[in-house]
């Protein structure tokens, strides 16, 4: 049996006609993931037919017109009216009416993106300068370790939903506005720092889609990206049940690191980024934006240091450093605290042997390879 | 049908050709004394020609600037970035930071794209063609010696270059990374330790008051200006154009000029208004911002709708098709500009704000697609030269109608949750603001130009340069359009690799377009120097700075005020003054009886 997507006229794309033409597949690669983003396709399609039809008509007559009435030398021109009120009435109304189409069908779609239904998957999303690590299922899981993805050469967080089930965002930022755009989706919303903005997804399939932040947000903002895992339901249930769980605090610093966001302002190579590189920090003397020398070497100073930079992070600069960052207070707790500086004092972080115990949880530090 | 009657312009002067001597015989151009009495006369001059020249030469030279910025931003999105993923380096595809960090090169590229927009926008295409076209041609065109208020013509363009300043002291000191939108509240905090970006919206502020003198000029020019016998609807569509341009200009101004002081007292005092951390709403700044900046969209492109009104009509030897229409979907278009602008926030309010913009936005299209259809009946039976100003206003035509429809998959609401702030929009408003108004404004200076300068340009290398902007613009902008629908988001300094080839069709494209404008640079400059003597009205047109001006005009515009007894566009029952017999013919008579459409 042969359906419409096989025929030549296929390549017409009329709405609800093909899977994917070729037209359709010039425009967008591939076909949406979602049905809500299959219907905006089919919108898509409808506008651009629109447009090509009118483009072609209008275009065709003006060219056609230029080339037949050129002038000719000593050929005068022919008398010809220059005004028909039908005529000018029906090139206002017509195009009117095509709008109107469009307006509703666009109003039905939109609606049909933003409004959840009941019962919806809820997960939250705290974005921040430049990353999208603030994700929280509703069971209360936040991202594990497992849950990165290189994309575009930055390490970036997988956000893993259902096939077949509804799943809502609800979006809000810590700094400034973002915007969680799924391109195979066809949706995205702005995240705001004052509220909470939403849209929700059914992806059809399992698989993997890319995630960007759409609204220019600074330094970083072409590599906040994310990747949208699907999978079964099954799966995902037993995704959410599962315990994240790091015993060795570095290892814990090291996730954290990612995780909270510290790895968008502050390098593990020694080169400067928008905070002072974490490399060496432990053991150096820091020069303050006030002229204050702290002798980071001290451990009881390094730890007050970087529990107040965490907290208060304005209080004292590092010269040559903005006041860029946020408090983090009610963000970082008093473990994660204690992993970040034991990342930051590991071998591979601070440049320095492995320190005779003095380590926070008292654990044994772990021999790190690579990453130099 | 009533022939012309007035100054015929028979008496042309000869500037420099002796004899005359008195002031108001000699062109406007011609040189009063040394050099410094020349630099002198033009700095305090009040003549509307020279001011409008003086702002062709500011306008131009800063699209220049912003154009090599955007070829910038091109060249560094001719490669996405490649990390080397075990160190963290930079291996390749910064363009524009070779050796630096990763985050130097964003940053780097975020200032230049904020570079573009900002001069593009504040400093090129708001005063483009109104301040320079629009100044020259405006009184001219009306039959008047200069406009209503010459000293605040120049307080304008003296108030442009204070505000140019700032912009260029913000460049100094390393150019601001906001985007030409000053979004709230990354606006209020980035290079909190600098003062580039209070710089910047500083200049942007003191730049409206520049547009708001001009816009309030010509208001009150075409009220009170115009000369006997010249009613409302014997205007030629030029002047209803800037009319409605000027409109706009007078009431949308002030609200971005409050917006930015607001912006300012938030960014150096902490007023609460717009920072979320103070209790402000930064959707509050998208609102006044766009409340603006809508509008202006319009400021922009209204010119452009006025300068092929006339291209099309002078080449076609044809009297325009639907006057009225034409005249009044410019009022239309500038009345509906104000209502729409909660269409750049789809993606930001509720779905009720979101559902009356879409709907308001479909209307600005019904008068916008009518200009289309009029311009193309007008062509129908004309006789169309082609010249460069008609390759131009057909060029036009095409682009401007992709910038247009394209628009409609934005007004949609559905579809606009996809393709806002992609490279679709990108694209979209790019096929509108210089696929319209650039293409138009420089079809209307090879059309202006013997009459602005006196000299003919070269046909030949004209159409050349017009083809390599054509070609050249659509190769850029076109794969940008394909960038967005596949998801490509905008402002992005790197991509990924999925989007390579479309982004190096780009930027190729962006050396053709280049190229062709260099072209026309060209042209213009070998006109001056070397460039055959214009007649007084080559074309043969029926508007007034054809038929009773010199080429270029005396300092005061007509010898004797002209006395208007027809519209601007009777191509088939009057014959052109100031051109030769039988340069110019019309079709056979009408029979008796029979009344003229």
């Amino acid at each position: 049996m042969t359906t419409m997507n096989d025929t030549p006229l296929s390549i017409l794309a009329f709405p609800g006609t093909l899977a994917q033409s070729a037209l359709h597949k010039l425009w967008f690669g591939s076909q949406a993931a979602s049905e809500s983003g299959q219907e905006t396709d089919r919108l898509f399609m409808f506008i651009l037919w629109t447009c090509i039809i009118s483009f072609t008509v209008v275009l065709g007559l003006a060219y056609y017109f230029a080339w037949k009435y050129r002038r000719k030398p000593g050929v005068p021109t022919k008398r010809s009216p220059s005004h028909n009120t039908a005529l000018e009435l029906a090139w206002s109304i017509i195009p009117l009416l095509v709008m109107v189409v469009i307006f509703f069908w666009g109003f039905r779609g939109y609606m049909e993106k933003t409004i959840a239904p009941a019962g919806a998957e809820i997960i939250r999303i705290s974005a921040r300068q430049w990353d999208w690590n603030g994700v929280t299922y509703d069971n209360g899981r936040q991202l594990g370790p497992n849950d990165v993805k290189r994309v575009g050469g930055k390490d970036s967080p997988v956000i893993t939903v259902p096939a077949g089930r509804p799943t809502k965002f609800m979006m809000s930022s810590a700094d400034v506005i973002h915007s969680f755009y799924i391109p195979d989706m066809r949706v995205k919303f702005d995240v705001f720092p004052n509220r909470f903005t939403s849209f929700w997804i059914m992806p059809e399939k399992e698989g993997e889609h890319n995630i960007f932040c759409a609204e220019y947000c600074g330094t970083d903002h072409s590599e906040m990206n994310a990747t949208l895992r699907v999978v079964s339901p099954e799966a995902y249930a037993a995704y959410k049940a599962e315990e994240i769980v790091i015993e060795d605090p570095v290892e814990y610093g090291r996730f954290l690191y990612r995780a909270k966001g510290c790895m968008a302002c502050h390098t593990l190579d020694g080169s400067a980024s928008t905070g002072p590189s974490w490399k060496g920090l432990y053991g150096r003397v820091e020069t303050m934006s006030n002229g204050e020398q702290v002798d980071l070497s001290d451990d009881e100073t390094f730890y007050n240091y970087i529990r107040e930079s965490i907290y208060e992070p304005n209080k004292r600069l590092v010269a040559g450093y903005g006041p860029q960052m946020n408090s983090y207070v009610g963000l970082i707790d008093e473990k994660q605290l204690d992993g970040l500086i034991a990342f930051m004092k590991s071998p591979e972080v601070s440049g320095r042997a492995a320190p005779a115990g003095g380590q926070p949880s008292g654990q044994d530090q772990q021999q790190q390879g690579g990453g130099q | 049908m009533a022939t012309i009657t007035g100054s015929t312009g028979h008496d042309l002067p000869h500037h420099g050709g002796g004899g005359h001597g008195h002031d108001h015989d000699v062109s406007y151009l011609h040189p009063k004394g040394g050099f410094f009495a020349i630099v002198w006369d033009w700095m305090t001059t009040v003549d509307h020609k020279k001011i409008g020249v003086m702002y062709l030469v500011a306008v131009l030279f800063m699209f220049f600037l912003g154009g090599v910025a955007a070829l910038a931003v091109r060249l560094e999105l001719f490669t996405p970035t490649v990390i080397d993923t075990s160190t963290n380096q930079v291996i390749s595809g910064q363009w524009l930071n070779i050796g630096e960090s990763w985050a130097d090169g964003n940053n780097t590229y975020n200032r230049i794209f904020t570079l573009h927009g900002v001069i593009m926008v504040f400093l090129f295409i708001v005063p483009s063609i109104p301040a320079s076209l629009g100044n020259f041609l405006l009184p001219l065109m009306i039959g008047a010696k200069d406009v209503a208020f010459p000293r605040l013509n120049l307080a304008s363009w003296y108030v442009y270059l204070f505000g140019t300043i700032f912009g260029i002291v913000s460049i100094i000191q390393g150019g601001v990374d906001t985007g030409w939108t000053f979004y709230t509240p990354y606006s209020t905090m980035t290079d909190a330790e600098h003062w580039r970006v209070v710089w910047m919206i500083t200049a942007a502020f003191i730049l409206g008051f520049s547009s708001i003198f001009t816009g309030l000029n010509f208001v009150v020019t075409v009220h009170k200006l115009r000369a006997p016998g010249m009613g409302w609807f014997d205007m030629p569509l030029f002047v209803w154009g800037i009319y409605a341009t000027a409109i706009i200009q007078v009431l949308a101004t002030p609200v971005i000029g409050i917006t930015l002081l607001l912006l300012l007292f938030e960014r150096l005092f902490h007023i609460g208004i717009f920072d979320p951390r103070l209790g402000g709403d930064p959707v509050l700044f998208q609102h006044f911002f766009w409340f603006y900046s809508h509008p202006v969209v319009y400021v922009m492109i209204l010119p452009g709708f006025a300068i092929i009104s006339e291209i099309v009509t002078t080449h076609a030897r044809k009297n325009i098709f639907g006057y009225r229409a034409v005249a009044f979907s410019s009022i239309a278009i500038a009345g509906i500009a104000f209502i729409v602008w909660g269409h750049h926030m789809f993606a930001s309010q509720g779905e009720v704000a979101s559902a009356i913009f879409s709907a308001l936005t479909f209307l600005v299209a019904i008068p916008t697609a009518v200009k289309v259809f009029n311009w193309t009946a007008t062509l129908y039976k004309g006789s169309i030269a082609f010249t460069a100003p008609m390759l131009y206003a057909l060029g036009f035509l095409f682009t401007f109608s992709i910038g247009g429809l394209t628009g409609l998959f934005l007004g949609c609401l559905a579809t606009d949750l996809h393709l806002h702030d992609t490279y679709f929009i990108v694209a979209h408003f790019h096929y509108v603001m210089m696929g319209g108004t650039v293409i138009a404004m420089i079809g209307g200076l090879h059309h202006w130009w013997p009459k602005m300068f006196g000299k003919m340009y070269n046909e030949f290398w004209a159409k050349v340069g017009f083809f390599l902007v054509f070609v050249g613009f659509n190769l850029t902008f076109f794969p940008q359009f394909i960038l967005g629908t596949q998801g490509m988001p905008r402002r992005y300094a790197s991509y990924l690799e999925q989007y390579t080839f479309l982004h190096q069709l780009s930027t190729v494209g962006s050396w053709v377009l280049a190229l062709g404008l260099f072209t026309h640079l060209f042209v213009f400059v070998q006109s001056l120097v070397a460039g055959r003597k214009a007649p007084p009205n080559p074309w043969g047109s029926l508007t007034l700075e054809w038929t009773h001006a010199a080429s270029p005009p005396i300092e005061h515009n007509f010898h004797h005020e002209p006395i208007v007894t027809h519209g601007p566009y009777p191509y088939d029952d009057v014959l052109p003054a100031q051109t030769r017999p039988g340069e110019f013919i019309l079709p056979d008579p009408l029979p008796a009886g029979k009344k003229a459409h």
